[in-house]
């Protein structure tokens, strides 16, 4: 159809077209021309921009500091660990022939270029270690399984004659980075999501105010493809203009953040890469809703709802207001009229402050959960046979392991699980204290109706319990188990939470299987599962213990702690063969630098004091431990929050600006009908106040709920999804992070309805806009 | 004139708005029909529905019932994308107030249908200068909405109606914010690029003397359209 027009004959043309586009400034590709209208349309209306500005800045220093501090965090830990050890293997226990043996297959392979390895080099005996030691750099996806196979199994060594351990190095190589990489796009999704529901609401907010612009649009041709390049232009110049800024904002941020423990924040092609990507991909999916559901509508419906505020209030309404005081009944039925639009913005611009209270909760759930103590090393003794007295034995081994300085104690735990030795206790309903959800109802005994299986049963002597003193706060006299074997010790948490409310006299039963009357053969799910099955199928026989003392809080778990005497435990449990692994914790003070030199003295003492055989199992907790705190989390998270919390007066500014804006018309209406300012201040006021009041109780409620949610987040629905566990939480809202947001919400809610007034007064006085004017605006 | 072809076809069609509980029929079964290259005025009183008339045939806004047919091309079945872009190359529309976008200048407001339609520069540039010669614009061009008088306005805003050449262009009292020397100006252009262009004209209006240059009146009371002959009392 179009092609007929196109002949049309000419008739009359002036050549002035030079006259029109003197310079090509219009350009010749829809590309520029795209660019040009948006960047026309953005600096023209910067005001009505500026929050996008102020959340597109915000968004992408998010997104920065994310990637900077990932980026640092993986670069610092690389080369902590690199500058402690330079080897991925070690392997000990080698003596001279199967050196001999291992060196000729690693030389030989290492010349025919087949090596799986980059370096390696034997330590000759010293003073700690009696034989060789072979350390070996492996290649890039290389595990020690491999490496084993091809150089001790098949050399013929046997893996059964030397002790072989990988270092950090290897752990950062394979593993490490997984995690930590885990975390940074789990983050980094939730910002996006987040960015784009936030510009996203912003984008409706205008596209609800402007509607006109797109009906012209529209009007003159303009599908969803066209309405959704054009938004994304948009923002595209925005993005552009704010990205340098954000840039440097972040690395100034992020610097400071690492100024503290001295480390170099690191930056490449990657984050900038990744930064540029989800700009772009927050960007693209935050314009699409609004475009399209603005591209299902008929243009004529937008050019009309342009000027929808000229009524002074609804129609149905009005005829109520009469008899009714002024300004305070008008602005409430207004509030009422306005009532979808005023829920919309108090849920959006109070999302961010609830956000801001839930960082502060993870930011101190993440501190308790690089506050939980680890061994720095697990040592298995394989006794001697004619050593009688293990106990003894142990207790001699820990004292002189504890005499090594930097060692802070040591424990050797023999304990094993209730549910294990079909066991549970039965106490008094007064000893429960917010731990129902670990405990069942019984009438096994009488005046002791609840069971738990959620204990494990500990073997304590007297080192332990002095370590135990020593580090937690004990109830009562915990000595008292060493004499007398119907005395317990008792802890009354689980994981870090309190669970149970014990004091020492305090009587406890604990159960023994006499008889089975069915065999249970279902898969359990739970401690609690088995118990009910247990008390029902099973018959037990009660023993009575007293508590001779509490330990509160301390060293917790999954389970708490029912400790007895060496010999009471044996009978009790049946179990007669003791373990033998010895738990190392190291002094607060100590660097994972001097880590190394303490362990090989603990060898040194053991090889000078002791005849029997052991094993030393490495966890490196210092190092990890030292890295996590390296990282800044805290620091960092909160300042995630805070960001996210300015991004509350950004929606709040915005939408109430342009809402009021629209009512301009309305206000002068008023004034013309004789209102006086004073009046129409008050209104504004009152209108503030309320809107105040409404967003304090929202975000009272929705903070509770948020931090709800992200109580059950990071203990039970993350942890099955292999992201956390290991630490338990207790559910708390943050009372300063709390106080801060009903501040932001209170203030903005009453400035964002009170500024645009003043603005206005002033433009007014000014002689700028007068009630006329005013109503010819819209 | 019965011998050319029809180029706007509607049947029995239906607008209706709901206002609170009542409904409001603005066409009521409209049908009427529109040869190429004719001007055809729509007449009645304010609230009568000759607006929503014009809307509904242009594509701005959807019937309850009925269809429209342009060219044989039945819009009222069209997706709001395939609508777009019908709208773009072959209808144009001129409101009463104008409707130019204020932070573009008169030549980017001239150009907005052929950025919205993916038109390169070549495509329109003769047609452009047709425009600005024929409308008298030329001088204008570079300057903000806001910096042009209202007869300029709307000039402007009838170049950004013709600049994709479209099959028809429909009117909204195009007059109605003008003085009688600038209404007949407007009036006088409009008919000219018209005859230049060779497109079909239907305008909507409230002056009798721009009704009296149609080629055939229809007159819009209370919702139904019917064909109008202009008397002298008129």
């Amino acid at each position: 159809m179009g092609k007929d027009r196109a002949t049309t004959p000419e008739k009359g043309i002036d050549a002035s077209f030079y006259r029109v586009n003197p310079r090509n400034e219009w350009g010749r590709g829809l590309f520029r021309r795209s660019a040009r209208n948006s960047v026309k349309t953005v600096f023209f209306n910067f005001t009505e921009y500026l929050s996008f500005f102020v959340a597109l800045f915000i968004i992408q220093s998010l997104f920065w500091i994310l990637c900077f501090t990932t980026h640092t965090n993986l670069e610092n830990d690389r080369k902590a660990i690199a500058s402690l050890y330079d080897a991925d293997i070690i392997i000990d226990g080698i003596d001279a022939a199967e050196r001999l043996a291992i060196e000729n297959a690693l030389y030989i392979n290492s010349n025919l270029g087949e090596s799986n390895f980059d370096e390696y080099s034997f330590l000759p005996p010293d003073e700690y270690n009696e034989f060789f030691r072979l350390k070996v750099t492996l290649k890039d996806k290389t595990t020690t399984e491999d490496f084993l196979e091809y150089y001790i199994d098949s050399t013929g060594v046997g893996r059964e004659n030397v002790t072989y351990s990988t270092t950090p190095l290897y752990t950062y190589r394979q593993d490490y980075l997984r995690p930590v990489i885990k975390w940074a796009i789990l983050v980094g999704v939730l910002l996006a999501v987040l960015s784009v529901v936030l510009l996203m609401t912003l984008y409706n907010i205008r596209t609800n105010h402007f509607k006109f612009l797109y009906g012209i649009y529209m009007t003159c041709g303009a599908g969803f493809k066209k309405l959704f390049s054009t938004a994304k232009w948009e923002m595209m110049v925005i993005s552009m203009t704010t990205a340098l800024a954000s840039l440097g904002a972040s690395w100034l941020i992020t610097t400071l953040i690492y100024a503290k423990v001295g480390r170099t924040v690191y930056i490449s092609g990657w984050i900038v890469l990744a930064v540029t990507a989800l700009n772009f991909i927050t960007v693209y999916f935050a314009v699409y809703t609004p475009m399209k559901q603005l591209s299902l509508k008929t243009p004529i419906s937008l050019i009309m709802a342009q000027d929808n505020s000229n009524l002074v209030t609804s129609p149905r309404r009005s005829f109520k207001i009469f008899n009714k005081t002024f300004p305070y009944h008008y602005e409430l039925y207004g509030i009422w009229r306005f009532r979808r639009y005023f829920a919309a913005t108090l849920v959006t611009a109070i999302i961010f402050t609830i956000l801001f209270i839930c960082g502060v909760y993870i930011g101190e759930m993440n501190k308790t959960a690089v506050m939980t103590d680890e061994p720095e090393a697990d040592i298995i003794i394989y006794p001697d046979d004619d050593e009688s007295d293990i106990v003894d034995q142990m207790e001699e081994v820990s004292e002189w392991i504890e005499e090594v300085p930097g060692v802070s104690h040591t424990i050797w735990k023999n304990s094993v699980p209730a549910s294990k030795i079909v066991s549970h206790i039965l106490m008094k309903r007064r000893n429960l204290a917010g731990g129902a959800k670990y405990v069942l109802e019984s009438d096994n005994l009488e005046g002791y109706p609840v069971a738990t299986n959620y204990l494990e049963y500990r073997a304590l002597d007297r080192h332990y319990i002095d370590t135990i003193c020593s580090l937690y706060e004990v109830e009562g006299d915990p000595y008292a188990i060493l004499e007398d074997s119907s005395k317990i010790i008792i802890s009354d948490s689980i994981y870090n939470q309190k669970r149970f409310e014990f004091s020492p006299g305090n009587k406890i039963y604990a159960a023994q299987l006499l008889y089975k009357k069915e065999r249970l053969e279902k898969v359990y799910f739970s401690e609690l599962e088995i118990l009910r099955d247990q008390l029902f199928f099973y018959g037990f026989d009660y023993i009575e213990y007293e508590v001779a003392a509490v330990i509160h809080g301390g060293e917790t778990g999954g389970r708490f702690i029912v400790g007895m005497n060496y010999d009471e435990y044996v009978r009790f449990t049946g179990l007669s063969d003791l373990g033998s692994t010895i738990s190392v914790y190291l002094d607060a003070d100590v660097t994972s630098g001097e880590t190394d030199d303490i362990i090989d003295k603990i060898k040194l003492t053991l090889n000078d004091y002791f005849s029997f055989d052991y094993n030393i199992d490495r966890s490196y907790a210092t190092l990890y431990s030292e890295l996590m705190l390296q990282r800044r989390s805290y620091t960092t998270i909160l300042i995630f929050s805070v960001l996210l919390l300015l991004l509350s007066p950004v929606v709040w500014f915005f939408s109430q600006i342009l809402f009021f804006q629209k009512r301009r018309k309305e206000m002068n209406l008023l004034r013309m009908f004789g209102a006086a300012e004073k009046q129409i201040e008050r209104l504004h006021t009152f209108a503030g106040l309320v809107i105040s009041a409404l967003a304090m109780v929202v975000t009272v409620i929705l903070s509770y709920i948020a931090s709800f949610i992200v109580f059950k987040l990071m203990s039970e629905w993350l942890p099955s999804l292999g992201f956390a566990g290991g630490v338990s939480y207790s559910f708390f809202v943050s009372t300063a992070a709390l106080l801060v947001s009903l501040a932001v919400s209170a203030i903005c809610g009453f400035l964002s309805s009170y500024i645009p007034y003043r603005a206005g007064r002033g433009r007014r006085r000014d002689g700028d806009l007068g009630i006329m004017s005013g109503l010819g605006e819209l | 004139m019965e011998d050319r072809r029809i180029i706007l076809e509607t049947e029995n069609l239906i607008r209706q708005y709901r206002q609170y509980d009542l409904v409001v029929t603005a066409v009521n079964r409209a049908t009427f029909h529109v040869y190429e290259g004719e001007f055809v005025a729509i007449i009645g009183p304010s609230g009568s529905g000759k607006s929503t008339l014009l809307h509904l045939c242009a594509g701005l806004d959807r019937p309850n019932s009925g269809t429209i047919k342009i060219r044989g091309n039945d819009i009222t079945k069209m997706s709001p994308d395939e609508l777009g872009e019908f709208r773009g190359k072959y209808i144009g529309m001129i409101f009463q107030n104008h409707n130019l976008i204020p932070q573009f200048t008169a030549l980017e407001n001239i150009l907005l249908p052929t950025l919205m339609c993916n038109k390169p520069e070549y495509s329109y540039e003769q047609n452009l200068r047709k425009l600005i010669t024929a409308l008298d614009i030329a001088d204008r061009l570079h300057h903000l909405p806001s910096e042009l008088s209202g007869g300029q306005q709307q000039r402007v805003a009838i170049a950004r109606a013709l600049i994709n050449l479209p099959l028809i262009v429909f009117a909204d009292e195009p007059t109605g914010n003008l003085d009688r020397k600038n209404a007949d100006e407007v009036l006088h252009l409009l008919l000219e690029t018209k005859e230049l262009l060779g497109q079909t004209l239907i305008i909507v209006t409230h002056d009798m003397s721009i009704a009296r240059k149609a080629d055939r009146v229809m007159r819009m009371d209370n919702g139904f359209l019917a064909p109008w002959r202009i008397t002298a009392e008129d």
